[in-house]
């Protein structure tokens, strides 16, 4: 009885979290699922259509393979390996500084959160996407590159958001029983306002996460992104869109399962919402 | 007559309002605990009651006026000592404890700010805190949620106790309770008052509650101390006018009568 009732509750987390669970492990462990290396190019199988049989080496290509004979499923799991990469590592550097910038803003009030809080409708007011592309142009593209652009332009959010929870945390009696016994401000933070916040950063750190999948993806889509032989699932979708009319899986499956995993992380953060209310 | 332990004179506050004229919330009130007194504050919504209880809390910043505590004039900005000696409960038990931590974590704070306490003797200190407000051991490891508003106001209480200080102010702390928690959260303050002298400045409603906790009463209206006196002197033949509506004004209990 008390099963169902867990079960009822939490179908989404559940199926969020073991759809997850599934992607994270075949592309953090895309060597041994991948069934050939995603670099490897034959000639005689250029752009066979899924389920076909290779004339070079023994072996069905599942989904395909591109305009180089390389096989469609390996590199969309290799390339998932570094897009979720560059995506939690983006998300964890915005979470942190945008989580302390909130709290810092929200807590002191008065001229510090003026400043900061301008600082963030500057960079709001410039669209993300228009960002990005003007810094990777200055920085220059590359793994490193990315990420600090992705994780420049995700901090607002994460800052905004904290910073009107602490609003309303810094008001409550525990808050303030501390601030009278003389707690001092910085341990106030950590130990009384970062906790009751958890929920809040968890769930904007999943929808942002989604948000820096497809940014990342958009990036490498203009060309922007990391280099070119690397898979990526963005960089697939641009090579692809050459052959759209010839070979509609090479575009398409990459932007389906960019779309699978945006729901599913969707999914999982709409139920953490559900919890922190519940 | 022996020093008093605090000493309030002329303790004003006034708020500033953005095109219009200042507002005063308190004005001059002036009054002095001595040890181990219980010090009532009544008076309706709005009348200051919990403005004083907070500045001499320093939770409020003090427009002007003076409060001495043991004889040393406290500073706006306040020493560790004299926080530690000022102790303040919460009206809403629940929400004067982080929901995130621990019971355990929430009387080790002012035991490690105040005393540094660490490993045992922390642990024993936690257990004595718990005995001496009736909670049983075992819930060190709960979360407030776990507990009940009047188990809620006993940790209050216990955090306050465990900084160990000569003065307590109360506000309201029974008003969000059930009538049998009220009177048995009433006698353990009671009791710690007989146990350890310390002095309260207790803030009600319930004129009921001040009655029997205080010795002395203030009564409050609009900012101003209109009454004041020992509390059966008070209650008895009150001398104000609103005074005399306040007692009025306590519901009677009727009980109403059945044929059978």
């Amino acid at each position: 009885m008390k099963k169902k009732l867990v079960l009822r509750g939490n179908w989404k987390g559940i199926i969020s979290i073991g759809l997850l669970g599934i992607i994270f492990a075949v592309t953090i462990f895309a060597p041994w699922f991948a069934p050939f290396d995603p670099y490897q190019q034959s000639l005689q199988d250029i752009l066979i259509p899924p389920l076909s049989h290779y004339t070079s080496h023994p072996g069905i290509s599942v989904l395909g393979t591109d305009q180089l004979g390389r096989d469609v499923l390996s590199r969309l799991l290799y390339g998932g390996q570094l897009s979720l990469w560059m995506s939690i590592v983006s998300v964890l550097f915005a979470g942190i500084t945008g989580s302390a910038i909130g709290i810092i803003a929200g807590y002191f009030g008065g001229k510090v959160d003026a400043v900061m809080m301008r600082l963030a409708d500057i960079q709001l007011s410039i669209p993300s996407m228009l960002l990005a592309i003007v810094m990777v142009a200055v920085l220059g593209s590359g793994l490193t590159n990315i990420v600090i652009v992705l994780s420049i332009t995700g901090w607002v959010t994460f800052a905004r958001v904290v910073r009107s929870q602490v609003l309303s945390l810094k008001e409550m009696e525990f808050v303030e029983a501390a601030k009278a016994m003389g707690v001092p401000s910085l341990i106030i933070m950590w130990r009384h306002i970062l906790p009751n916040t958890w929920f809040t950063i968890l769930t904007q750190a999943s929808l942002q996460m989604s948000r820096m999948i497809l940014l990342a993806a958009s990036l490498s889509f203009l060309g922007l992104g990391v280099d070119v032989s690397t898979p990526t699932w963005g960089g697939m979708i641009n090579d692809g869109k050459n052959y759209i009319s010839s070979a509609w899986w090479l575009s398409t499956i990459p932007g389906l399962v960019i779309a699978f995993v945006i729901l599913t992380i969707n999914l999982f953060s709409d139920w953490l919402r559900e919890k922190s209310e519940g | 007559m022996e020093q008093a332990l605090l000493e309030v004179s002329h303790l004003s506050k006034i708020y500033k309002r953005k095109g219009g004229p200042d507002f005063s919330a308190v004005k001059e009130v002036s009054f002095s605990l001595s040890k181990g007194e219980a010090l009532g504050i009544v008076g309706e919504s709005g009348s200051g009651k919990t403005t004083v209880a907070k500045m001499v809390a320093g939770m409020l910043p003090v427009t002007s006026g003076s409060i001495m505590l043991d004889g040393q004039p406290v500073e706006s900005r306040r020493s560790k000592d004299t926080k530690r000696n000022i102790q303040y409960i919460f009206q809403d038990p629940v929400s004067s404890l982080n929901p995130r931590l621990k019971i355990k974590d929430i009387l080790a704070e002012p035991l490690k700010l105040y005393f540094k306490l660490s490993g045992e003797s922390l642990d024993n200190r936690i257990h004595k805190l718990l005995d001496d407000v009736g909670i049983p051991k075992s819930y060190q490891d709960r979360y407030p949620k776990e507990l009940s508003g009047g188990q809620c106001q006993r940790i209050g209480i216990a955090r306050a106790l465990a900084a160990e200080p000569s003065i307590m102010v109360c506000d309201e702390p029974t008003s969000a309770l059930d009538m049998t928690i009220q009177s048995q959260i009433l006698e353990l303050l009671q009791e710690l008052q007989r146990s350890r002298g310390i002095s309260y400045i207790f803030i009600a409603h319930g004129l009921e509650v001040i009655y029997t906790i205080s010795n002395r009463v203030l009564v409050m209206k609009q900012g101003e101390v209109v009454e004041t006196g020992a509390t059966t002197q008070v209650f008895h033949s009150p001398q104000h006018a609103y005074t005399q509506t306040l007692i009025q004004s306590i519901p009677k209990i009727e009980l109403p009568y059945f044929e059978y």
